[in-house]
């Protein structure tokens, strides 16, 4: 049952949580038991800056089974303010807006269901920046 | 230590098998090379398949293959590394060949993909990628790929077209392969304006769906010689992995497992680059093929599309690649897509091309990779 | 009602999805004429009541800089919780990196639900049970295609951090109070996916009584009279109750334009007053006294008095409110009926 996994998985994925080289200082989302930049396995976890900027992006015209509802859908690699990089879905946001090098942050959405009778999955997603 | 050669092969035309299942091709594919390679004792059997668990819902395809052929007691595994399944049995047993274990191994692969909806194979080959990255995002492979093709055509300003290109020359090489998916030659115009998987990929950046199996009877020199088969060696092999997402890869236009197993295999095969007479890449989308070229070292970094566009990779070029249609236009049912590159590369080396032929080929590259360069296995035939 | 130690807000936040149709559209589909707002918000097809109370819930404590610890309740209310058994709270709590000795319950009283979550943190604090509480209204309601209301029922909420006023608050809460009665205006069965109503049965005897009788009865036990207050926010189902039961009470049109949305973003039902509240509270100055009106179907209303003190100025809602209507963008019917599940798939 995959919905233990996510139940699992809920922290990192609703506090945008990744986890830091204690040793150098090397951010990873998701999480990574063992440093791959310096080879620690001092890992802590640390919430990730919430903050980035787009720097390359699709649009999901043909998405998986568990994702139809939903499509289309944009997902972005994103580079956040502290360099980290991470791959994201952007919501609330035109198509025909998206650049590279826009301002997104994070945001809490439903990323999708189990059926109309199951699970409702959360986690972070990225909007432009409402300031 | 031994040396494995490839004493026969079969492949069955890739397309929608409604009449076939998953061990029924296979069995159609192993028989054809077991035929060719004039019945051998098998010592092993590899399946190489990544779908059948997630699709057929059917495992254990070694054992099950074996006894459908007619082996029972033989050794038998299914190997599965997502698209580079195939092109990784076929490793296993040329390694096994030249470990002295086996005289005779047959390897290959076998992917049944048209039961299914389309969007659960789509879900299913997310399964090269860390899933709680695709689950956590709605990532496919498509779009995966969308994302290395903005970032390409950003960084090195290349115009799309350049990169699309890769498809119209795959279908131009597939119309004389008799086992390819799509035989029909293409337009630029017709690629380029084709329906938007995921933006910017559309229909004729991507490899098709499909059904097919692909199976080499491999043996050692010795023993081929010994009973007066026609073979093509494999000289070298290298199988290297990547760091898994390609977020956290200093550059993830940079295939470094790819670039790593192709020197290895080099090494081994004690060739170098210049010696390559034509290439089966990796093209599950053409973007993936722009930067396989780059990453192998035959294009420099920014410059694959440019020259796929100049032609320096087409059956009469420089260094001709995918010359039966590559994973575009012959198909890539994934977990077999590998073994179709070396059945491929064989026909190549032996002549048994017709039109598709590359004049004087004696050295050929397999280049197949698992995911986004995931794991990359490749291969160096030699006639 | 007083409680013995003083309570006050601590901190707020707002939140209202990006999506907006005008009436015009729908009457457009369902062949009406007259429409009773402007427009109204719908969420997007990632959005449920949990996430906009996570919106709201965020902006509260980060712009308080409330200690995540020491918030010990959280109490949601709402008419459109994305389960029928499955608390959000919990949801909430380990979104928002809350401490997990903490309370938590999903509260229903159709628009006041918002409203009664804040008098039960309230208790909680005042009692010295807990420090600190979050109090959310929050809805994405549902309007049957082709239904009065289908003009009105809109998306939003906000979302109050509560603590004793010693603890240093931006809005003291100078009393409240409650009336309910047994009024069956408008309701939803267990199992139904729109609700269902009694027309102008929900206006008389409903919004306009409960509302009255609740405030008036507020402000003859404490000894307000509507002048004393900068601002006046009523229950907002539509553009025209809130200023009818304001003019019926005494109320000028200036003291409840700041706090009345409705005419814009629509009826965001248990989120309404309370957004109307955030609003007012991104612009207000200390001292400044606010009323608040709620109104539940069923049917109940709640009345505050909030005043505002020095501390408003530093903990103002980031971003506020008008931040996300600025960033609104209209779609149709299409697009509406899509998002909001309304196309049986």
């Amino acid at each position: 049952m995959t919905e233990i996994s996510d139940w699992r998985k809920r922290i990192e994925r609703y506090r945008f949580q990744g986890s830091e080289c204690v040793k150098c200082g090397a951010r990873y989302y998701p999480s990574r038991i063992k440093c791959i930049k310096c080879g620690s396995e001092e890992m802590r976890d640390v919430e990730l800056p919430r903050r980035g900027r787009v720097v390359s992006y699709t649009v999901i015209y043909n998405p998986p089974k568990k994702f139809s509802k939903y499509a289309p859908y944009a997902v972005a690699l994103i580079e956040l303010v502290d360099g980290t990089r991470v791959l994201g879905q952007l919501t609330d946001v035109d198509f025909d807006k998206i650049r590279v090098g826009m301002e997104v942050e994070a945001t809490f959405r439903k990323l999708y269901e189990y059926g109309e009778d199951g699970h409702i999955v959360y986690g972070t997603k990225f909007r432009p920046v409402v300031s | 230590m031994a040396t494995p050669v490839i004493v026969g092969y079969g492949l069955t035309k890739i397309g929608e098998h409604w009449r076939k299942d998953l061990v029924s091709l296979g069995y159609d594919a192993a028989r054809e090379a077991l035929s060719k390679a004039k019945n051998p004792d098998i010592d092993a059997i590899y399946v190489g398949n990544m779908l059948g668990m997630a699709l057929d819902l059917q495992g254990n395809l070694g054992g099950y293959l074996a006894d459908e052929l007619g082996y029972r007691g033989v050794p038998a595994l299914r190997i599965e590394a997502s698209g580079a399944s195939g092109a990784y049995s076929i490793a296993e047993a040329a390694m096994a060949i030249k470990s002295g274990l086996y005289d005779f191994v047959l390897a290959g692969g076998v992917e049944k993909m048209s039961d299914s909806l389309p969007s659960e194979v789509y879900y299913a080959l997310n399964f090269s990628e860390d899933m709680y990255i695709m689950n956590s995002t709605g990532l496919t492979n498509a779009g995966l790929n969308a994302i290395l093709m903005r970032l390409y055509m950003e960084r090195y300003n290349v115009a799309k077209e350049k990169i699309t290109y890769l498809a119209v020359q795959d279908h131009e090489n597939a119309q004389y392969a008799p086992h390819a998916q799509f035989r029909r030659p293409i337009t630029l115009e017709l690629a380029m304006s084709s329906i938007t998987l995921a933006d910017p990929i559309n229909l004729f950046d991507a490899s098709p769906i499909g059904d097919g199996a692909a199976f080499v009877v491999m043996a050692s020199r010795e023993k081929a010689e010994d009973l007066g088969l026609d073979y093509v060696e494999v000289s070298g092999i290298g199988i290297s992995t990547n760091v898994y997402s390609i977020v956290e890869r200093d550059d993830p236009l940079w295939f470094t497992a790819s670039n790593k197993a192709f020197s290895s295999a080099l090494e081994m095969a004690g060739a170098s680059k210049d010696d390559v007479d034509f290439l089966e890449i990796h093209d599950e989308y053409t973007i993936m093929g722009v930067l396989a070229l780059e990453s192998l070292g035959f294009s420099s970094k920014g410059f694959g599309a440019e020259d796929v566009w100049s032609r320096k990779y087409s059956l009469k070029g420089e260094t001709p690649i995918n010359t039966f249609g590559g994973l575009k236009a012959r198909g890539n049912p994934v977990g077999a897509t590998g073994a179709y590159q070396v059945c491929e590369a064989f026909m190549q080396l032996t002549g048994e091309t017709g039109e598709n032929k590359v004049e004087n080929a004696k050295i050929g590259v397999v280049h197949s990779m698992g995911g986004v360069d995931n794991t990359s296995v490749v291969l160096v035939l030699r006639r | 009602m007083k409680p013995d130690k003083k309570v006050g807000i601590y901190g707020y936040g707002a939140y209202v999805p990006r999506y907006l149709i005008e009436n015009s559209s729908i009457a457009g589909v369902w062949g009406k004429l007259a429409t009773p707002i402007k427009s109204k918000s719908f969420p997007s097809i990632d959005e449920d009541s949990l996430t906009i109370a996570y919106e709201a819930a965020r902006i509260a404590i980060e712009s308080s800089k409330a200690p995540r610890d020491r918030i010990r309740a959280v109490f949601i209310g709402s008419e459109s919780k994305p389960y029928a058994v499955k608390p959000s709270g919990t949801v909430l709590v380990d979104a928002l990196g809350l401490s997990n000795k903490i309370l938590s319950a999903d509260f229903e009283f159709a628009c006041k639900a918002g409203t009664e979550a804040i008098q039960a943190v309230s208790g909680l604090v005042a009692s010295g049970m807990i420090d600190m509480g979050l109090a959310i209204g929050t809805d994405t309601s549902q309007g049957r295609p082709g239904d009065e209301l289908e003009y009105t029922a809109a998306a939003g909420g906000a979302a109050f951090i509560l603590s004793r006023v010693s603890e240093g608050v931006i809005a003291e809460i100078e009393a409240s109070h409650s009336y309910v009665t047994d009024t069956p205006d408008f309701w939803r069965r267990s199992e139904e996916k729109y609700p269902r109503h009694l027309y102008r049965f929900t206006g008389e005897p409903a919004y306009f009584h409960h509302i009255t009788s609740s405030v008036t009865q507020f402000m003859e036990e404490y000894g307000y009279k509507p002048s004393d207050f900068k601002y006046a926010i009523f229950h907002q189902p539509n553009a025209k109750f809130p200023q009818r039961v304001a003019k019926i009470l005494g109320f000028t049109r200036e003291q409840i334009m700041p706090g009345l949305l409705s005419p814009i973003i629509g009826n965001t039902y248990s989120g309404a007053t309370l957004v109307g509240l955030s609003n007012v509270l991104d612009e207000a100055q200390p001292d400044d006294l606010i009323l608040l009106g709620s109104f539940g179907s069923g049917a109940g209303s709640d009345t505050f008095v909030f005043r505002v003190t020095d501390l408003i100025e530093e903990r103002r809602a980031r971003p506020p409110l008008k931040s996300f209507l600025k960033r609104m963008v209209t779609r149709d019917y299409s697009t509406y009926v899509r998002y909001r599940g309304k196309i049986d798939m």
